[in-house]
């Protein structure tokens, strides 16, 4: 009988790496017992690539087209986090006009990652008509990039002193239409999915408390859903974004349902940021004028950014040659998903994806 | 305070129904879908497809001038460039010029980084071969291919 016992305790399940609510290669080891979670194990390093020792070995330049590839759903960000830290360093200042593209891609950016956790965090709990729905507005912000950076996903669109290319009217047109669509669209996604049927399953389940925000350090829409007022945006604001008027939509009690509550807001807060820069847009060029061969100065550089994840830092030390000595990202997934051998512990299996999801990780970002 | 189990159901079936109703009104809505090898989206001017060498509609020949700036930039090693000094002169001349599409990720580099503007992206964004020899574009190949 004891025996049987010990067996049964030890039954474990592997959530991952091919399961297709885990978002890419990450494996949960769940000791479970029926239904319950007892305790988990997250194992990482499925798709690592070793990209910060493959950065040491590219010029600055050559490095910008792999910054897309971390996070495939909001890219741009990470390349101005990047070309953040080069600009900190070379102490150029991109030009008025380049600053506003920048929020407005970065926003368009945002809002598209986003978009696209809202229809996988519905589609892994079973709604499937609002994910279609949400891919079709995703869909114009891609194809808007498009039109501007001429590729959909992996931009390449930023560089030192700018960005590559200027807008067009044609953005400028698929630009209104989309903000004018948007509203209405997010209301109907939100009648949709308010049903008791997600609720009965995001209410209640996986809270975060402020403490553990701060412990774990844990940033973006995460920590915002516990009421946390953590924005890069705002608490160490870079760009124009102190120009801009907007707020930061916090939650209240840390469950899985303040945090779909808060990235559902900060879709239209992103569209107001979006509304704003676009009016402010000032006529002039597009970039400045910077060395084609990008050299460092020596010494140690930082510069930090909102993604749509999070706080998202890119390190570089320079010793004064065309490649960086060392580079170093900090990702917010890494971070966020460290508190989910916290949460899950209790809860059915069933709720893992649901707690899983409303983290919204990217696994080449936490396996770089 | 709690809704009992038969008001949740009844909460359930009025949302349900206010869900529908919404779903409805989309399915009536124009398809946003295509159908791809039927119907083909038009693709932006700036769309960066596969990477041509631009001729010069003065001479009828390419502009490059064999600097290897491209080939240097490239992140994924994917240009290689073909260059002989033929004697007596100080000039480079560009014997071959391979892209290899296998490689190419797209991302501009070469493009921007051209001192005369000699190459290009095409707004070609079918590039699948039989072969890999085939995916690697040639300077015989690299126009035709790519109009």
């Amino acid at each position: 009988m004891e025996e049987m016992k010990d067996i049964r305790q030890d039954f474990y399940v592997n959530m991952g790496p091919q399961h297709p609510s885990t978002h890419g290669v990450l494996r949960i080891v769940l000791r479970v017992e029926g239904e319950k979670v007892i305790s988990s194990e997250t194992v990482l390093g499925y798709a690592h690539r070793g990209v910060e020792k493959m950065a040491e070995s590219k010029t600055y330049v050559q490095m910008m087209p792999v910054m897309d590839r971390f996070d495939y759903v909001s890219s741009m960000l990470y390349e101005w986090a990047y070309v953040g830290a080069m600009e900190r360093a070379l102490g150029i200042a991109p030009p008025e006009r380049a600053e506003f593209i920048r929020v407005i891609m970065g926003e368009l950016n945002r809002m598209a990652s986003h978009f696209l956790w809202v229809g996988a965090f519905l589609l892994d709990l079973g709604a499937f008509t609002p994910f279609l729905w949400v891919f079709d507005a995703r869909e114009r912000i891609l194809d808007m990039f498009e039109e501007v950076t001429g590729q959909r996903m992996t931009n390449n669109y930023f560089k030192v002193g700018g960005v590559h290319y200027d807008i067009t009217s044609e953005f400028m047109k698929m630009l209104n239409d989309f903000l004018k669509m948007i509203h209405e669209r997010m209301q109907d996604v939100e009648v949709l999915i308010e049903s008791i049927i997600f609720l009965e399953r995001v209410k209640d389940l996986g809270f975060i408390t402020k403490e553990d925000v701060l412990n774990y350090g844990l940033s973006g829409p995460v920590a915002r859903g516990s009421g946390v007022f953590i924005d890069t945006r705002k608490t160490e604001p870079y760009s124009v974004y102190d120009r801009i008027n907007f707020e930061i939509p916090l939650g209240t009690r840390g469950d899985c349902y303040d945090r779909y509550r808060v990235r559902m807001q900060e879709i239209l807060q992103s569209a107001k940021i979006i509304e704003q820069a676009v009016e402010m847009l000032p006529e002039g060029p597009y970039t400045e004028k910077a060395p084609k061969i990008v050299k460092l100065p020596e010494g140690e550089y930082y510069f930090a950014v909102e993604s749509a994840r999070g706080l998202l830092g890119v390190y570089l030390l320079s010793d004064g040659s065309t490649k960086p000595y060392r580079f170093k990202l900090r990702v917010p997934s890494f971070a966020n998903l460290s508190i989910i051998d916290k949460l899950l512990p209790g809860n059915k299996i069933s709720d893992v994806v649901a707690i899983l999801g409303s983290i919204d990780i990217v696994v080449p970002e936490i396996d770089r | 305070m709690k809704a009992s189990y038969f008001e949740k159901v009844g909460i359930g079936i009025r949302t349900v129904i206010k869900g529908m109703k919404k779903s409805l009104v989309y399915f009536f809505k124009k398809p946003v879908t295509l159908q791809y090898p039927h119907q083909k989206k038009v693709i932006a001017d700036r769309y960066r497809g596969s990477i041509r060498l631009k001729i010069d509609p003065q001479t009828g020949k390419h502009k490059c001038i064999a600097c290897t700036n491209c080939e240097k930039i490239c992140p994924a090693f994917a240009i290689t460039l073909k260059i002989e000094t033929p004697e007596g002169s100080k000039k480079k001349e560009l014997k071959e010029y391979y892209v290899d599409l296998g490689k190419c990720i797209y991302c501009g580099l070469c493009v921007d980084s051209c001192p005369v503007d000699a190459i290009e992206h095409s707004n070609v964004y079918e590039v699948a071969e039989r072969s890999k020899e085939n995916l690697i574009l040639r300077l015989d190949t690299i126009g035709e291919k790519n109009v």
